[in-house]
């Protein structure tokens, strides 16, 4: 504003010209009432375009038949398209919530823009207006297009509810002159070829007649003849015959004057009665057939059996009476909405009850009419039924004139014109404060009884009378982890087990269809997928009138006793597989001891059957030298009520008879009577022939006891209990009544052996073992047995000790080897003395050798002596040589008489080293005379041996001097012999004599220990044959074997000292015992 | 001043070697003892000996043979010859030629100077 005067001019301008539009606008409804919407556009648009002073101005209709319309100044108006373009563009696709104002660029040309919407929300349309203009005055132009659009809305309403009428009426003129045209054809075709047309009259499948405009029949299709069975002159009178049901027939009169007054297509809806008198219902379409002039002709009848129709029509008007009728009993608010949803009229009742006028109403947005907790849920659902056209339901509260909000069922329904525009909105308010209180009631109950059913421990299904699954808790929901539907398919789904599957259906479908309750097991599948047992129980539940409502099912998991009854069952059954495979004939028998069962092993041993085996029948297998006894047996057992046993032989199938332990139990009831009686029979065939066998066995041994005269005992070490066998009582002459002691064993050995005995005894008791020794008796006569006991320790199958033994009477032995003992012992002898006689020269210059010096001695001291002076150092020399040269002679005469003795077996410990240089001694000059060079070669530390001394000498000399005479042949070269000792790896000594000489023949050497065996021309060939018995009688070996050069080796070994009793080997021991001191006697 | 007689003992016995050759000078010979043949004949002077006295049973070379040598080698000296071994072969005693006689053992006093006197005869 620069100038003052200027701007007041410019707004008393802009002012003036602002009434001025305002009052041509304010003009504009009077022209417009009964003008069509394209009249009242027109003139909209060129008040506007003059009041604004814009460039132009558009205005875009909404609804059923939406139209936009431009108007401007050429040259500065855009293209209309163009323009509705970038409004969309700008401000976007709702023109209700364009700006009032605001810029658009159109092309190059920004232009400003003004906009009203027409009708509240817009839901008529828009009105825009627009400039180049900078100074385009939005306040006043807004006012005025403000103004000028409700105008317009207003008027457009009033028009387009003229042209609903307009065209409904229109619509059905036109549908009027189809019709008529139609029946025009009709008649037309009727007149020109009646004939044809009978034919198809008669033959079309309905119920066709004419009647004349004034109602006589004068036309009736076969089909109607046939229906009704009445000839034309009867139905033309059915205004006053049963041809009309007579509860129809007053309404069908009505409605037939009337029609026929109308001359328009009417209907009519009546029951009918057919020949055989039943009443079928029909609708009855009456045409007018009308000439050029519009005059009825002639009226055509077509009547369609709607009998079925009209029940399920009946049905369903049933139920909308019911409907209705609750409908009607509340009180009913309505209104009817536009389009758009603005209230655009209401009922007397709404206004009642919300004390509020139209005009308040269409504020229930916001002004507290409904409840403003359900405002959000109504606003939501309303705003989106509206834009979808599709009719809602809401449950809200409306506030009543009072204050008090209550429950209203808000329905809204959209009503379309032809072309599916929703045209308007009926709204029904229906006050359910009452029942929703009831329903929140109902609900409340409900879900304590759905918690209920939801909490039990069982799975519930709710079944239709059918058989549907309409309903289950949330158990049985839970278990299949699948929809109700999808449980509803239990019988196709396989969530039953299939082989339960035939079952349940046949169960199931058995109680719908016979009402009764079901009751039946089977297994379903679990959402993880294993099977468990359910019991299933279906009960009916039946209406007033008895008839089944519901069917509930309880299903109940028995998966564990189900499991339970099974292990059960296979317990059972392997109790009978225990019975029938236990390795024993069992059976059992009643209280009067009548056999009632057999397992199979008893029915397969006899190879009968049940039958056969029955009552007694089972005794005919009894042996029948067992008959007798068992019968006894088995009648005491039933007498006592006691357990039985009895051995008997039964028959098998094979027809050997088999020993058998029959064994039979009663079982008692509480009060001890016997109930029935259990038998097992146990074979023992192989025990009885055991024993058999065992019996002779027993004999067979007592008798190689007595004929071998081999006692046996047995030595409790505990109890000091002795068992002594029959051939044993015999050894010691003991009394066979009374029982063995060891006090009687005691008296009769002899007292030097006793100190042995009780050694023997207490190693038995601290638990060495294994005993072999030598024993005498001492017979009350004076006889003395020699017994050889062997025994060892054992233990009882309780656990005791005991020492086992056999005592064998070897007296006879004894005394055998006793006078084969002198006999060696004497050849040992006569072979020594026979040997040493061989040596008596050799031995006289051992002897005459120290002689020799003692004499020449003693001559040279007697000399000394009678020297003058005498040479007493000289002669004390001598006297003492004498003396020295006296004691080697006597030594030599020593060994000879130990030599020459004759001595029984002795033992004693013998260095065998020792006894070789003896030997050797003795042997010298032998030796010497035969020119025989002597090599000794003694292992040092050699171990003692036991044995007799001069006998193990002997056996040396004899190798020795074989060894010389071996040698006396060589001429060519120095005659050689060896004597070594050594212990062997075995732990005896040996002992070789080795020579250079012409050795031995192989084949003979096994023969050279033989008596009389000699390959020398002089002896007679028994040194070795009796070194051989010296060797062995010591427990060791005599052998010869050839040198690797010349010569041979004649070796002994002979066990060493045993070092005690635990030291020594059996070989060792048995040589000892051996060698005992054979007692005085001898 | 007379001489004295020399008179050898070979003989492998110790207890001979010991007492006869004391016996022998006491007897008022001059005497030599040695073990063995092969030891004597190993000796300086065998030409020296009056008369030898040899044991017959000895090792090695026996006592004939040892005077079956010494008269190989060229000596004539006396023998006696001394044994314990009664029954043992002694060679026959030629007189004239070295053996004078065989002594048993044990012999006596009066034997060996019997023999001695033999082989040596007195002038």
């Amino acid at each position: 504003m620069t100038t003052f005067t200027t701007d007041a001019i410019a707004e008393v301008q802009q002012l003036r010209q602002a009434m001025s539009g305002l009052a041509a606008l304010a003009a504009l409804p009077a022209i417009w009432v009964g003008r069509d919407a394209d009249y009242v556009l027109e003139t909209l648009l060129d008040a506007l375009l003059s009041a604004l002073k814009a460039d132009f101005v558009c205005v875009t209709l909404e609804g059923p038949k939406p139209k936009s319309r431009i108007r401007g100044r050429s040259g500065v108006t855009p293209a209309h398209d163009q323009l509705l373009r970038a409004l969309a563009g700008t401000f976007g696709d709702d023109k209700s919530a364009w700006p009032p104002a605001g810029e658009i660029s159109v092309g190059a040309d920004a232009i400003s823009i003004l906009s009203a919407p027409m009708g509240l929300q817009g839901e008529v349309g828009v009105v825009v207006a627009g400039t180049r203009r900078r100074d385009f005055d939005d306040e006043t132009g807004g006012l005025l297009l403000g103004a000028a659009a409700n105008q317009a809305a207003l008027a457009l309403q009033a028009v387009r509810r003229l042209d609903e009428q307009k065209q409904i009426a229109s619509d059905l003129d036109e549908r009027v002159a189809q019709r008529t045209a139609e029946l025009a054809r009709a008649n037309e075709a009727l007149r020109f070829a009646a004939r044809e047309s009978r034919e198809i009259v008669d033959n079309i499948p309905t119920l066709v007649g004419l009647l004349s405009p004034t109602g006589q029949v004068e036309l009736v299709n076969r089909q109607i003849h046939e229906y009704t069975g009445r000839s034309t002159e009867e139905l033309e009178k059915w205004g006053m015959s049963d041809l009309v049901h007579q509860d129809d027939l007053a309404d069908a009169l009505d409605s037939f004057v009337a029609g026929f007054a109308a001359g328009e297509p009417f209907e009519i809806v009546y029951r009918m009665r057919r020949h055989d008198g039943i009443y079928r219902w029909f609708e009855g379409l009456h045409h007018p057939l009308k000439d050029a002039e519009g005059r009825v002709v002639r009226w055509c009848v077509s009547c369609n059996d709607i009998e079925d129709r009209k029940q399920v029509e009946d049905a369903l008007r049933e139920r909308e009476r019911t409907w209705r009728s609750v409908i009607n009993g509340i009180p009913g608010l309505t209104a009817t909405l536009s389009p758009r949803g603005m209230v655009e009229a209401v009922n007397r009742q709404i206004v009642e009850y919300t004390g509020c006028e139209l005009e308040a109403l269409r504020g229930w947005g916001s002004n507290g009419i409904v409840h403003p907790e359900d405002m959000p849920h109504v606003a939501e659902i309303f705003g989106k039924s509206i834009a979808a056209g599709a009719s809602y339901e809401i449950e809200q509260r409306l506030r009543r004139f009072d204050g008090e909000y209550r429950w209203f069922s808000n329905r809204g329904t959209p009503a379309f014109d032809a072309s599916g525009q929703v045209v308007r909105w009926y709204v029904l308010l229906v006050d359910i404060h009452e029942a929703r209180l009831v329903a929140d009631a109902l609900r409340s109950s409900e879900d304590n009884a759905r918690s209920i059913v939801s909490s039990i421990a069982g799975m519930i299904a709710v079944f239709t009378a059918d058989g549907q699954l309409c309903g289950g808790n949330q158990q049985l929901l839970d278990f299949f982890e699948q929809p109700l539907e999808e449980v509803g398919r239990w019988a196709t789904n396989g969530m039953t087990h299939p082989d339960d599957l035939q079952y349940c259906i046949d169960s199931f479908m058995g109680s719908i269809v016979s009402g009764e309750p079901y009751n039946y097991e089977t297994r379903f599948k679990r959402a993880d997928g294993v099977w468990r047992w359910f019991n299933i129980r279906g009960q009916p539940l039946r209406d007033a009138s008895g008839q089944i409502a519901r069917w509930y099912g309880l299903l109940t998991d028995i998966d564990d006793r189900k499991r339970a009854e099974e292990a059960l069952e296979v317990s059972e059954r392997n109790l009978q597989l225990t019975v029938d495979t236990i390795p024993a004939l069992a059976w059992s028998a009643r209280i009067d001891g009548t056999a009632d069962f057999f397992n199979r092993h008893y029915l397969e041993y006899v190879g009968k059957t049940p039958e056969e085996l029955g009552g007694w029948a089972w005794t005919a297998a009894v042996h029948p030298d067992d008959i007798a006894r068992l019968g006894a047996t088995w009648n005491l057992a039933r007498e006592t009520g006691g357990n039985a046993e009895c051995e008997a032989r039964l028959l098998g199938a094979d027809g050997a008879y088999r020993w058998f332990i029959f064994r039979a139990n009663p079982l008692l009831d509480d009060a001890g009577n016997v109930l029935k009686w259990y038998g097992i029979n146990t074979d023992i065939e192989d025990r009885k022939r055991a024993e058999e066998s065992l019996r002779l066995s027993e004999a067979s041994l007592a008798e190689a006891q007595r004929l071998s005269s081999l006692g046996s005992f047995q030595w409790r070490l505990d109890t000091d209990e002795l068992t002594f066998s029959d051939e044993l009582y015999r050894i010691f002459e003991f009394d066979t009544a009374e029982p063995a002691t060891l006090e009687q064993i005691a008296a009769r050995v002899d007292p030097d052996d006793l100190p042995l005995l009780t050694e023997k005894m207490e190693l038995a008791r601290v638990g060495i073992d294994d005993h072999s020794y030598d024993i005498r008796l001492r017979m009350p006569d004076g006889r003395t047995k020699h017994l050889r006991s062997v025994s060892r320790s054992g233990t009882e199958s309780d656990g005791r000790r005991v020492f086992r033994g056999t005592i064998q009477d070897v007296t006879q032995r004894k005394l055998s080897e006793e006078a084969l003992n002198e006999l060696r012992t004497e050849l040992a002898h006569v072979s020594r003395v026979s040997t040493l006689g061989a040596m008596t020269a050799s031995i006289a210059h051992e002897v005459n050798q120290p002689l020799a010096g003692i004499i020449t001695n003693a001559s040279t001291c007697l000399r000394m002596l009678a020297m003058d002076p005498p040479n007493i150092e000289g002669a004390l020399e001598t006297a003492r040589r004498s003396i020295r040269d006296g004691n080697r002679a006597a030594e030599v005469i020593t060994r000879l008489r130990a030599m020459f003795r004759k001595t029984t077996n002795t033992s004693e410990t013998v260095d065998l080293n020792e006894a070789a240089r003896d030997v050797i001694v003795l042997a010298g000059s032998e030796l010497r005379r035969k020119r025989v060079e002597l090599e000794t070669n003694l292992a040092s530390d050699l171990p003692p041996v036991m044995g007799d001394r001069v006998q193990l000498q002997q056996v040396i000399l004899n190798l020795l001097l074989n060894a010389a005479d071996a040698v006396t042949d060589i001429r060519d070269r120095p005659r050689r012999a060896m004597l070594k000792t050594s212990e062997d790896e075995d732990g005896n000594v040996r002992l070789t004599v080795q020579d250079n000489g012409g050795g031995i023949d192989p084949s003979s050497s096994t023969k050279l220990f033989d008596a009389f065996y000699t390959t020398k021309a002089s002896g007679m060939g028994i040194g070795l044959s009796v070194s051989r018995s010296i060797i062995e009688r010591h427990g060791g070996r005599i052998w010869a074997s050839a040198n690797d050069g010349p010569g041979a080796s004649f070796s002994f070994a002979v066990p060493r000292s045993p070092k005690g009793y635990n030291g020594g080997d059996a070989t060792a021991y048995s040589a000892h015992t051996q060698l005992r001191p054979q007692g005085e006697g001898q | 001043m007379t001489k004295r007689l020399l008179v050898t003992v070979v003989d492998d016995d110790e207890s001979v070697r010991e007492s006869l050759p004391d016996l022998l000078k006491v007897l008022g010979y001059s005497v030599q003892a040695f073990s063995s043949a092969a030891a004597f004949l190993g000796s300086a002077d065998i030409e020296n000996n009056d008369c030898l006295i040899l044991d017959v049973a000895m090792p090695e070379m026996t006592g004939p043979e040892l005077s079956v040598e010494l008269r190989r080698r060229g000596y004539r000296i006396p023998v006696v010859f001394i044994t314990a071994h009664r029954d043992y072969s002694v060679p026959p005693l030629v007189p004239g030629q070295d053996a004078v006689q065989c002594l048993l053992k044990p012999f006596s006093e009066a034997a060996l100077i019997a023999a001695l006197d033999t082989a040596i005869p007195r002038n």
